[in-house]
């Protein structure tokens, strides 16, 4: 339902832009009177998005940090196994295309909720995804491709995360034979207290 | 005077006030120049092409809101490419306010596309202001300096029509902190700026290894209790302060730095990057004023639309 209504609230933005460029031919007059509607429903539309709370982007509700944060946190671990058994851990532009800021919250959101043939193809397809780019990254190519045009310069995601597979010996060495898909949950308190202090809950693994 | 006739007047002498064809012109250059680095830093198109489970609870009025079916990455490469083409069309400004208006169209369809197997909303990742101020721009002449090929007379050029729609552009860049400052009080009260919560949010952004880069300053700040209120306190007045920009060229002098400052202290303690920060620079004044007007803050306007 918010997203038919959101729509309509673009296409209101888009006719009333309409308007007020056939003013400015003068299709349609007075000039002000349509400058002052376009003026007037983006800042109903705007505001009434940001200040509901309730999300019509482009008028976006920006709830930055919003809210307290938990004491108790939850976060996703995909970590790829290779043939001898042992666990490794995934550089997050191995997901590229995909961002890790909206991969590992549909991991943790819809993922479980799969059947388990379709979670397979999922992971399936991750599998490939991360030994690709582990290959990558063993030749020294880097572990991603999104900087392709920009290099350094390219735009982090929101989240920044650190670059575990920048130097081609902290790449991996054998090749992915499947992946595990982790729950970790911590209490910052006690986390700060004692950094070990993660509890794992394995939710997956994929068939070799 | 009535009281309706007061409104209509400050609406009139806020949003009509001119403002210099290079000023607009910049925050033509700077929106579109926003939107090529973010999608020169992606790739949209292939996320088309995800498995199908990826796309299991994507709604149907998702997809006919943005118009996003899956499966189809040739022709979403060919509209980024259209995308992009128009773009540089934009910040070159040839065929200024055509590549405005398409720009802003294809935005609106390509930028969902990288949440949408997640959310429909796109928000955080640095297109939402582009979609907006490319559409108003379209609207206005927006090219009338700072172009290929312009003549240096026409670029000090300015007045009412330059004026609206540069100040509805800052209006969409001030909303993203007045609305985020809003989320807070709304979801927490005033009691988002205390230490308590300070410290719970520091500790949030530093102690997932996937997450942080920077550890030692965030964690640093969050063991200080005093310093955690002042970063609360300043941080939501600088979300709910920064609209103030938008009615007072001299508060720039102060809440441009100020931002810059802000979003620097957030990347390093708190690991997140605020995309859309480049686009403060549409806040900048670059150029001289038309002669014979005045800024919104410095009385009403001279000239009418």
């Amino acid at each position: 339902m918010l997203n038919i209504a959101s729509g309509f609230v673009f296409l209101g933005f888009l006719v009333a832009a309409l308007l007020a460029a056939l003013s400015e031919r003068g299709l349609v007059a007075p000039r002000r009177r349509f400058v002052n509607l376009f003026l007037g429903y983006a800042v109903l539309a705007s505001f009434a998005a940001g200040l509901s709370q309730r999300d019509a982007w482009p008028f976006a509700k920006w709830p930055m940090a919003g809210g307290r944060a938990a004491p108790e946190y939850s976060a996703i671990r995909i970590v790829g196994v290779d043939e001898e058994g042992v666990e490794r851990g995934i550089d997050y532009r191995a997901w590229q295309p995909m961002a890790f800021d909206e991969l590992m919250p549909w991991m943790h959101r819809t993922f479980p909720r799969l059947p388990r043939p379709s979670q397979d193809r999922v992971a399936a397809h991750l599998l490939d995804t991360a030994e690709a780019a582990r290959r990558k990254a063993q030749a020294g190519e880097g572990a991603g491709y999104l900087d392709r045009f920009l290099g350094p310069l390219a735009a982090p995601e929101f989240d920044l995360h650190p670059r575990a597979w920048s130097r081609p010996e902290a790449v991996p060495p054998r090749p992915f034979v499947s992946l595990r898909v982790y729950r970790e949950t911590w209490n910052q308190e006690e986390r700060r207290r004692d950094p070990s202090l993660v509890r794992r809950l394995l939710l997956y693994e994929s068939p070799r | 005077m009535s009281a309706l006739e007061r409104a209509r007047g400050a609406w009139d002498r806020f949003w009509f006030a001119p403002e210099t064809a290079r000023n607009l012109a910049a925050a033509r250059i700077v929106l579109a120049a926003q939107a090529l680095w973010i999608l020169l830093s992606r790739d949209i198109p292939a996320l088309s092409a995800l498995p199908a489970e990826f796309w299991t609870e994507v709604p149907a009025s998702a997809r006919w809101r943005f118009l996003i079916w899956e499966g189809h990455p040739g022709l979403e490469s060919a509209l980024q490419a259209l995308a992009v083409a128009a773009l540089v069309g934009a910040l070159l400004g040839v065929a200024a306010r055509a590549c405005c208006l398409l720009a802003a169209l294809l935005l609106y369809h390509l930028a969902p596309l990288e949440t949408l197997f997640f959310t429909p909303s796109p928000w955080a990742k640095g297109l939402t202001l582009p979609v907006l101020g490319l559409l108003t721009l379209s609207l206005s002449p927006c090219a009338d300096a700072l172009r290929l090929g312009g003549r240096r007379s026409v670029t000090v050029a300015g007045g009412p029509e330059h004026g609206w729609p540069l100040r509805l552009t800052q209006l969409f860049a001030c909303q993203a902190y007045l609305f985020s400052g809003i989320a807070k009080l709304r979801s927490a009260g005033l009691g988002w700026a205390s230490a308590g919560n300070m410290r719970a949010w520091l500790l949030l952004a530093n102690q997932d290894d996937q997450l942080a880069v920077f550890r030692t300053p965030g964690l640093w700040l969050a063991d200080r209790p005093a310093l955690c209120a002042a970063v609360g306190a300043l941080g939501l007045a600088m979300d709910l302060g920064f609209i103030v920009m938008l009615f007072s060229r001299r508060s720039r002098w102060v809440l441009l730095p100020a931002a810059v400052l802000f979003h620097a202290a957030i990347l390093v303690t708190q690991n997140y990057a605020f995309l859309s920060a480049p686009l403060l620079l549409i806040f900048v004044d670059w150029g001289p004023r038309t002669r014979g007007t005045r800024p919104p803050d410095g009385g009403p306007a001279t000239a009418r639309a």
